[in-house]
């Protein structure tokens, strides 16, 4: 069965490897995006620049704050501000717990807020419990117009 | 209405009434006289008609005699010597008869001529007659034979028979006619006068005695309602009202008098006065009363005096009284109005009490108050005691006599003030620059207002205070207050460095750690079997320190967090925060036996939130302090200490050695080895200083073995 994709935004390599180890021993199998800054994702998110032809339509968004070029914050605005791409579920993935970034977060319409701990073991069970709940539990919003649906895809 | 108007008013009412009756007895003497003369015209008239019927019949009478006796003559012609000198003396006593009749005195009525008029003719007709009949008689007496055809005889026959007692009839007929008439006529007028009487008798009635009635019945009703409103004067009166007998004996005593003396009306009443009065005044009444009657002259009468009065049970108390003497009929009384004043002595008392507090309040004033006037050399009215302190006065005089505007650094600014309190009304706290008798300048705080004084004159009333040493408290505070704005400047940009820094480390510093961490773990996954132990606990030493680094940056974070957040005081309850993490804590470790005793009630006011980390910490430390103990017992509660409230978290675990008690609240300090009981710590010095932003403090007893116990205050 086709999943659609997972759409990592994340400027550390090795956060992104250690991130991508955990959702490959939590045996998920959706495509995995990778975007290293804030202005990457929006040009994937609004299918420009070098995404101009994408098709799918993300199933999450897993959003650092602390981005080069435009910040974690930026992108989940410019997300909700979007008619379209309001329904997507952004769940920020961030090592501060500053409570600003909490408040800012979900003022701005973050679906979930995770703190990376230090400890990998218990990373691996907070995306192992992130994958469950919204790759298998969650029942995603149906994609806009012109984006793939996950039967379409 | 008073008395006299009363009495005037009945006066004129008597004399209206007196001429209304001498009236009425007028007309009545008026009416009897009109009465009586008719009556005796009327009976005078029926008297003279009687009279007339007599001699009427008188002559009828005699003419039948002269008849007769001519007739005799006429038979016996010898025997007529006795006979004719029979009939000479009836024929002159009818000559007289008639004479007296046709004079008119009889015939004729006395006052109605009509009648007599009437009466005449006949009268004179008969005269005629008569006088034939006469001449006829006497030539009989003449004759010396007298025969029976002699026409003389003949003709006295024929007219005593018929022609003169017919005329005489008609004449009696006429007079009973006219007797009649007189009879109903006196009968009429008896009748007349009679009702008239009634009628009169009927009107004096109406004139007089109604009026005098209503009158009597109106006077009779004031009487009685001017006794009804003494009555109820009496009855209702406030004021005790007792009258008294020369003897002192009382004889009425009102409802007053029974409430402000305990005694019944039965009871006073017959009782001597001084029953009502205390000694010496009770002496001094019986000799006073007994002087008045004796030689008159007295000190009460007719005055209010102040005399104290003594109640049934013996208590005195101050009364005012004012005594009437009053005479009713042939007895003379005194009347006495009492009124009860305690209270109003109570409250002149009271308001002497207060004044002379108000006046020992004012003298004892640190603070100068006065009285002065206006005008440029005016000078105090009234100053107190501190006053002269102020202005280093010798004495009271000396500042008296001096010019208010000679104690002013400034002639200009006293006359600027002044105008400003008459203008205004007051000033308040003015500053003012002064100078004392000694010549010593100072600053004093002026608050006055105008008013005007007895004689109506404007005078100020004011407080004046030495603000010397306040002035410089309040220059050294103004420059205190400029380093400590500068200084929160400062602190301010130190703070926002603080933020930036924490921020900082929270997201970047802890990325490496989890690079390291989670590599190393992909490490021991995927290649853990090429490694040997050793290699492998190396690298799970690289783990733990790399989380035990993370723990501390994230409690470093928390100690800043608690430092940076403000304080938001509201009244909460430390047992309701503390019971929530007693309970996490019992579900970290459900196999541990641990006594939680929390007091209920401990209502401070201080942020619940940093009050919830302090416990949060503090239980944490005696939940892992007490790990060893069978029976571990923690307790949150107060106690009272120098007036203090302090708060206290007593656990029965390891304890601590006293001699290291300071460096308990150092961050990163620990007591204790890591293998013993994990931690950082940080726990006590977030503690501290979450107990230091409410105001309080915080320290600790305890040994090793024997437990340990926190105290902390929360300040204001």
């Amino acid at each position: 069965m086709d999943e659609r994709p997972i759409l990592l935004v994340e400027d550390n390599p090795d956060d992104e490897a250690l991130t991508l180890r955990a959702l490959a021993k939590n045996k998920i199998r959706n495509p995995i995006q990778v975007a290293r800054d804030g202005e990457d994702a929006l040009a994937y998110l609004f299918r420009t620049g070098p995404w101009a032809g994408r098709v799918e339509f993300p199933q999450v968004v897993l959003l650092d704050l602390k981005l080069p070029k435009v910040d974690g914050l930026e992108v989940l605005r410019r997300v909700r501000a979007d008619e379209a791409l309001r329904v997507l579920p952004v769940v920020i993935l961030t090592s501060s717990d500053e409570e600003r970034d909490l408040v800012e977060s979900y003022r701005l319409g973050a679906n979930s807020y995770i703190r990376k701990p230090v400890d990998f073991a218990q990373f691996i069970e907070a995306v192992r419990q992130l994958g469950l709940y919204w790759l298998v539990l969650n029942e995603a919003p149906p994609a806009p117009r012109g984006q793939s649906a996950p039967e379409g895809g | 209405m008073s008395e006299e108007r009363t009495r005037a008013s009945s006066d004129r009412f008597l004399a209206s009434m007196t001429a209304k009756y001498a009236a009425v007895l007028v007309v009545f003497a008026l009416a009897a006289f009109l009465a009586s003369l008719i009556l005796r015209h009327e009976l005078r008239v029926q008297h003279h008609d009687a009279e007339a019927v007599y001699w009427n019949g008188e002559e009828r009478l005699l003419i039948t005699r002269a008849a007769l006796i001519a007739a005799r003559l006429a038979q016996r012609p010898g025997a007529d010597v006795r006979l004719r000198a029979a009939l000479a003396s009836t024929v002159s006593r009818l000559v007289r008869v008639h004479a007296a009749l046709a004079s008119g005195r009889l015939l004729a009525h006395p006052r109605a001529n009509s009648t007599a008029a009437i009466e005449s003719a006949p009268a004179l007709h008969l005269a005629a007659r008569e006088r034939r009949f006469v001449a006829a008689a006497r030539a009989l007496i003449g004759r010396r034979v007298i025969r029976h055809n002699d026409p003389a005889l003949v003709t006295l026959e024929r007219m005593s028979l018929t022609t003169l007692p017919a005329a005489l009839k008609v004449i009696t007929a006429r007079l009973r006619r006219q007797g009649a008439r007189h009879l109903a006529r006196i009968t009429t007028t008896v009748r007349a006068a009679f009702i008239a009487t009634l009628a009169l008798l009927l009107a004096a009635a109406m004139a007089v005695f109604r009026p005098m009635a209503r009158r009597v019945r109106r006077d009779i009703a004031n009487v009685q309602a001017a006794g009804m409103l003494n009555q109820t004067i009496v009855n209702t009166a406030a004021d005790a009202i007792i009258t008294i007998d020369t003897g002192g004996a009382m004889r009425l005593f009102n409802p007053a008098a029974e409430r402000a003396f305990g005694l019944t009306s039965a009871e006073a009443v017959g009782r001597n006065v001084t029953t009502l009065m205390p000694e010496p005044e009770r002496t001094a009444h019986t000799r006073g009363l007994a002087r008045y009657l004796d030689a008159g002259g007295s000190r009460v009468l007719g005055q209010l005096r102040e005399i104290r009065a003594r109640r049934k049970d013996g208590t005195v108390f101050p009364a005012e009284l004012s005594v009437s003497e009053m005479v009713i009929g042939s007895e003379r009384l005194f009347l006495g109005m009492i009124r009860d004043i305690s209270q109003r002595k109570e409250a002149e008392a009271l308001i002497a009490r207060a004044q002379a507090r108000y006046r020992e309040l004012v003298n004892n004033l640190g603070v100068g108050v006065y009285r002065n006037r206006p005008e440029p050399d005016g000078r105090f009215l009234e100053i107190n005691p501190a006053m002269l302190t102020l202005f280093e006065a010798a004495s009271q005089d000396a500042l008296m006599n001096t010019r208010t505007s000679a104690l002013y650094q400034d002639p200009e600014e006293r006359a600027a003030l002044s105008a400003e309190i008459a203008r205004a009304g007051f000033v308040r706290n003015r500053e003012i620059r002064v100078v004392t008798l000694k010549g010593r300048p100072f600053w004093a705080a002026i608050t006055a207002r105008a008013v005007r004084d007895e004689d109506g004159l404007l005078a100020f009333d004011g407080v004046i205070e030495d603000i010397t040493d306040r002035k410089a408290a309040n220059e050294a505070i103004s420059i205190l207050n400029r380093d400590l704005e500068q200084r929160l400047v400062e602190i301010d940009a130190v703070n926002q460095e603080l933020e930036a820094f924490s921020y900082s480390v929270s997201h970047d510093l802890r990325a490496p750690l989890r690079s390291i961490d989670g590599f190393s773990q992909a490490l021991l996954e995927d290649y853990g079997e090429t490694l040997d132990a050793q290699g492998r606990d190396f690298l799970r030493r690289v783990r733990a320190a790399t989380q035990r680094m993370g723990q501390l940056i994230d409690d470093l974070l928390k100690l800043s967090r608690v430092t940076r957040a403000e304080l938001h005081r509201v009244p909460c309850d430390l047992g309701v925060l503390a019971e929530p993490i007693a309970a996490g804590l019992r579900a970290r470790e459900p196999e541990r036996t641990v006594t939680f005793a929390i007091a209920s009630g401990l209502t401070v006011n201080g942020d619940p939130q940093l009050l919830a980390i302090a416990l949060t910490n503090l239980l944490d430390n005696a939940w892992k302090f007490t790990s060893r103990e069978a029976h571990a017992r923690i307790e949150l509660n107060r106690l009272s200490q120098d007036g203090e409230t302090v708060y206290f978290v007593r656990d029965n675990g390891a304890g601590f050695d006293p001699a290291y008690t300071d460096k308990l609240f150092r961050a990163f300090q620990r007591l204790h080895a890591l293998t013993d009981f994990p931690g950082v710590g940080i726990g006590l010095a977030t503690v501290q200083r979450i107990v230091r932003r409410h105001g309080g403090r915080v320290w600790a007893e305890g040994a090793v073995g024997q437990g340990a116990t926190f105290f902390f205050t929360l300040g204001a």
